[in-house]
């Protein structure tokens, strides 16, 4: 039982250690580059949702409207998720 | 350690319940997988864009009437170029170009590429790439999801745009931008300004809005007033609201992530000390037993403080590494279209590992807290009672 107890150890610090290493070895710095290149290139950060044709977006800079009633506010299907975000 | 009678009884223990064990484990595991991948796709989405931001411009100006968004005339980038303390004023081209009425949308991004600063970052974004033949006909750079979406419908070379003038503007499609980036770039179409001009809609002295930068960030409040005030019809929305939407934006604090954690922890707290009442009489006995045979309530304890830390740090090594692993080695498949929309399911951005030590540390208390008040309340009742009567 007790060599049971040493091998789960070992096999759970071997996961810790696998998460670490992966951690470690992934290029994070060039994954975020190139997210950085693209925002630097069009000025625009704004994640690519999957929005439907009535989202915003680009949350911050354009209002959806909804064209057979384009007084009413925007559905935000997102919106109860993320909260506001207007740059008003 | 490996001659420890206490070491040996503890792993008796654990082993010989080892069907109880690995039913609290397999819950606890679930729990913690499903909170960590949340919270580590939060995080990294968090990180990714908050980083992103910095590249955006300090200020953008837009001219609304009635929440609509109008054109912006070039005359305004003259007229914000002349205060004192402001650089970079560039005016911008974009806009949101469906395929039919209700399909595929694409985001259209016109860049000036004889202004100078867009030469290094075009060349920096996609690697090799041959500035000159780019630059010569009408050539369009597209994300990930675009060129599937164009190899998909049979545009494997170009794309012809509908204009509002109802004529055909034909784009060659030049390069892909890189998949890493299609966190951002995923539905993004770069064009030169002028074809950009074209489809939107737009005249050569009109543009979407107007950046520019305030290197003294102590000027901003008064640039911000000044600007504002130059037509009624002007809105302007500076990086500090933005760099604040976005810190709200996936905070999990921030209500519903909250709201069902608690809920979820509630949930765990009930299910094991409705289990751990489940045992009540065989550990009654148990306990009796080494109580008799001279066990202080100490030695009890702390025998059950070690078998619930053991399996504590168990279902926590492996219900964040089991997340870890779902989330930054597989992508979180459909745990990330709780994110990203349900259009993100074919070209699955890459997400940057993040490890935010102080949410593990956070989940790692909770869970702990709660799972050892849940297992070690009954055990001191019983280990409190005369041994005679517990061992009934």
């Amino acid at each position: 039982m007790v060599r049971a107890y040493y091998f789960s150890a070992l096999f759970l610090l071997a996961l810790a250690l696998a998460v670490v290493g992966h951690y470690l070895v992934t290029d994070r710095e060039g994954l975020q580059r190139s997210i950085d290149g693209v925002a630097a290139l069009t000025g625009l950060a704004s994640p690519a949702l999957g929005v439907a044709w009535y989202e915003p977006r680009l949350r911050r800079f354009e209002a959806a409207f909804n064209p057979a009633y384009p007084e009413l506010l925007p559905p935000e299907r997102q919106g109860f998720i993320y909260g506001e975000l207007y740059g008003k | 350690m490996g001659n420890n009678p206490f070491f040996h009884f503890l792993a008796l223990n654990l082993f010989g319940e080892r069907r109880k064990h690995l039913g609290v484990i397999g819950l606890s595991v679930l729990l913690i997988f499903l909170l960590s991948s949340t919270l580590f796709i939060a995080s990294s989405l968090h990180t990714s864009l908050l980083r992103a931001l910095e590249k955006e411009p300090d200020f953008v100006v837009q001219r609304v009437r009635g929440d609509h968004l109008l054109p912006v005339p070039e005359e305004w980038v003259d007229e914000i170029a002349e205060l004192h303390g402001v650089s970079r004023v560039v005016p911008r081209v974009w806009g949101r170009y469906h395929t039919e009425p209700k399909g595929a949308s694409f985001l259209i991004v016109g860049i000036d590429f004889l202004e100078e600063q867009s030469h290094p970052e075009l060349a920096k974004l996609v690697e090799g790439i041959d500035l000159r033949k780019f630059l010569t006909g009408k050539k369009m750079l597209v994300g990930e999801g675009v060129a599937h979406w164009m190899d998909a419908h049979f545009y494997p070379k170009a794309f012809s745009f509908l204009t509002p003038e109802g004529e055909f503007l034909k784009v060659e499609r030049f390069a892909m931008l890189p998949a890493e980036s299609s966190l951002l770039s995923r539905d993004l179409v770069i064009l030169p300004i002028e074809s950009a001009r074209k489809i939107l809609g737009l005249k050569e002295t009109e543009s979407t809005d107007i950046t520019f930068n305030v290197p003294n960030d102590d000027e901003w409040g008064n640039i911000q007033d000044k600007v504002s005030a130059m037509h009624y019809d002007l809105r302007i929305i500076s990086k500090k609201e933005s760099r604040k939407a976005y810190a709200e934006l996936f905070n999990y604090k921030g209500g519903f992530f909250l709201v069902l954690y608690l809920i979820v922890l509630l949930a765990f707290v009930l299910i094991l000390y409705q289990r751990a009442s489940q045992v009540y009489s065989q550990e009654k006995r148990a306990i009796g037993i080494l109580r008799a045979l001279g066990w202080s309530i100490r030695d009890v304890l702390k025998l059950k403080i070690y078998e619930t830390l053991s399996v504590v740090f168990a279902s926590f090594v492996l219900g964040v590494s089991l997340a870890y692993g779902y989330v930054f080695v597989l992508d979180a498949p459909l745990l990330r279209q709780i994110f990203l929309g349900s259009g993100s399911g074919e070209c699955a951005p890459p997400l940057v590992p993040v490890l935010d030590f102080s949410i593990l540390t956070s989940i790692f208390l909770l869970y702990a807290v709660s799972f050892l008040a849940a297992v070690l309340i009954p055990v001191w009742r019983i280990a409190v009672t005369d041994p005679k009567e517990a061992m009934l």
